[in-house]
């Protein structure tokens, strides 16, 4: 009399396994026992209409998961702004690293067309950025928002300088004749960015330590920038495509994380193609600025106690036995 | 409010019960019409309680079985009350219409 109930339970047990396991942790039992009181004693197969009932379920208990409550929403914007802001100081320490490895591998010659007269001063200041990248990012590891914009902040200023000094007399780079007025503006609205998103983390405290396993994210960037153009072409395109599934995702399920941290890496990119190269940074920086302060909108009543994502909805703790 | 969503709430307006009693209460109240499914009647609850509109009451284990019983909030309750209050009001247009006869007609 009890082989077909425990046939049945094991099945229905199999079916289960597709919603989240702390879904099942709590409710398993509760809901195996009512399948089973539902199905009468000699049943041995899960009807069709159970089954894709649970298999909807089990989408919809996922789909639930994601979707982050009223006091989550403002901190997963941050997590995506702080995750962005790595991916922002990792893209320009690569950018810095790859030139200056194209730079010594090339013997000395300005191989990467951009920077005016690539010699030693502008090997000098590569070098620094590619130091204060490195520190920015590493900081931002550690949730070290304060330590990154300083970092930031000496990266502009020395950015700034270098402008002043490397385009005195007034510089072709692509075509276009820039001077030391435009560099330093261009340095600054450049960094915008960056120092709009550190600033809301900093304000709202908004940033944890991460794991080191990102540390390979650099590696993999700085050998795309230099030795390998298609790499970084697949990266670009790999970003884009991941921007749209994150939107989508964001839309659908309410995590905003991806879509928040790949447009604060991709806006200024979009921006740029997108735009004349004068009103680019300009347009990167209102946009990526209104991301964070959008930010620290939805986190405007201060970070709550509620940090934990997702998990089922409230009610008191199950007790599995009595 | 959808009609699964309506006959949950309202099967609770008797007091705590539990998963199977709910869908034995959905059947015999809509005539046979709404037969939950279990998944789709957890699926539900999970989200009414995420809604603050259902809440779990106690856990009891009978024969064998754990049985959790879910109890209206009073937030369901209101919410219950607006869509009957809503249903009503839209099926008075009809049967009020009907109850005059159309001058002219007949």
């Amino acid at each position: 009399m009890s082989a077909a109930p425990a046939v049945l339970r094991r099945r229905y047990r199999r079916l289960l396994a597709v919603y989240p396991s702390d879904w099942r942790a709590a409710n398993e039992t509760v809901v195996l026992d009512t399948l089973l009181e539902a199905a009468g004693p000699t049943r041995r197969w899960p009807p069709l209409r159970e089954t894709l009932a649970l298999l909807a379920g089990g989408v919809g208990a996922w789909t639930r998961r994601l979707r982050p409550d009223a006091d989550d929403r403002g901190r997963r914007w941050l997590d995506g702004l702080h995750v962005g802001a790595m991916l922002l100081a990792l893209w320009s320490f690569a950018a810095a690293l790859g030139q200056l490895v194209s730079w010594v591998g090339h013997g000395f010659r300005d191989v990467s067309g951009n920077v005016p007269a690539y010699d030693g001063s502008a090997a000098a200041f590569g070098s620094m950025v590619a130091v204060l990248a490195a520190v920015t990012f590493v900081s931002l590891l550690r949730g070290r928002v304060r330590v990154a914009l300083v970092a930031v902040v000496v990266w502009v200023l020395a950015g700034v300088l270098w402008a002043i000094i490397a385009y005195r007399e007034g510089t072709a780079v692509d075509g276009l004749v820039i001077g030391p007025a435009m560099a330093v503006g261009l340095t600054v609205a450049g960094a915008l960015p960056l120092l709009a998103v550190l600033a809301v983390l900093a304000w709202r405290g908004g940033a944890r330590s991460r794991s080191w396993a990102w540390l390979l994210v650099p590696a993999a960037l700085a050998i795309a920038f230099a030795w390998a153009p298609a790499a970084l072409a697949v990266v670009v395109m790999v970003s884009l495509v991941g921007l749209v599934a994150a939107l989508a995702l964001a839309v659908v399920t309410g995590e905003v994380r991806p879509a928040v941290a790949l447009a604060v890496v991709g806006l200024p990119w979009i921006l740029g193609t997108a735009l004349a190269v004068l009103v680019a940074p300009a347009a990167a920086a209102l946009a990526v600025s209104a991301l964070a302060g959008w930010g620290a909108l939805r986190t405007r009543h201060g970070p709550g106690p509620g940090r934990t994502a997702g998990g089922p909805a409230e009610g008191p703790a199950p007790q599995n036995d009595a | 409010m959808r009609e699964p969503t309506y006959y949950i709430l309202a099967a609770l307006l008797d007091g705590p019960m539990h998963g199977y009693a709910i869908i034995k209460h959905a059947a015999q109240a809509s005539g046979g019409r709404v037969n939950l499914a279990v998944g789709t009647l957890y699926g539900a609850l999970d989200r009414l309680a995420g809604e603050g509109r259902v809440a779990v009451d106690r856990e009891e284990t009978v024969e064998g079985r754990t049985r959790r019983y879910y109890r209206l909030t009073e937030l369901g309750r209101q919410a219950l009350l607006e869509e009957a209050a809503r249903m009503q009001h839209a099926a008075g247009i009809v049967t009020r219409r009907l109850a005059t006869p159309i001058a002219g007609l007949a």
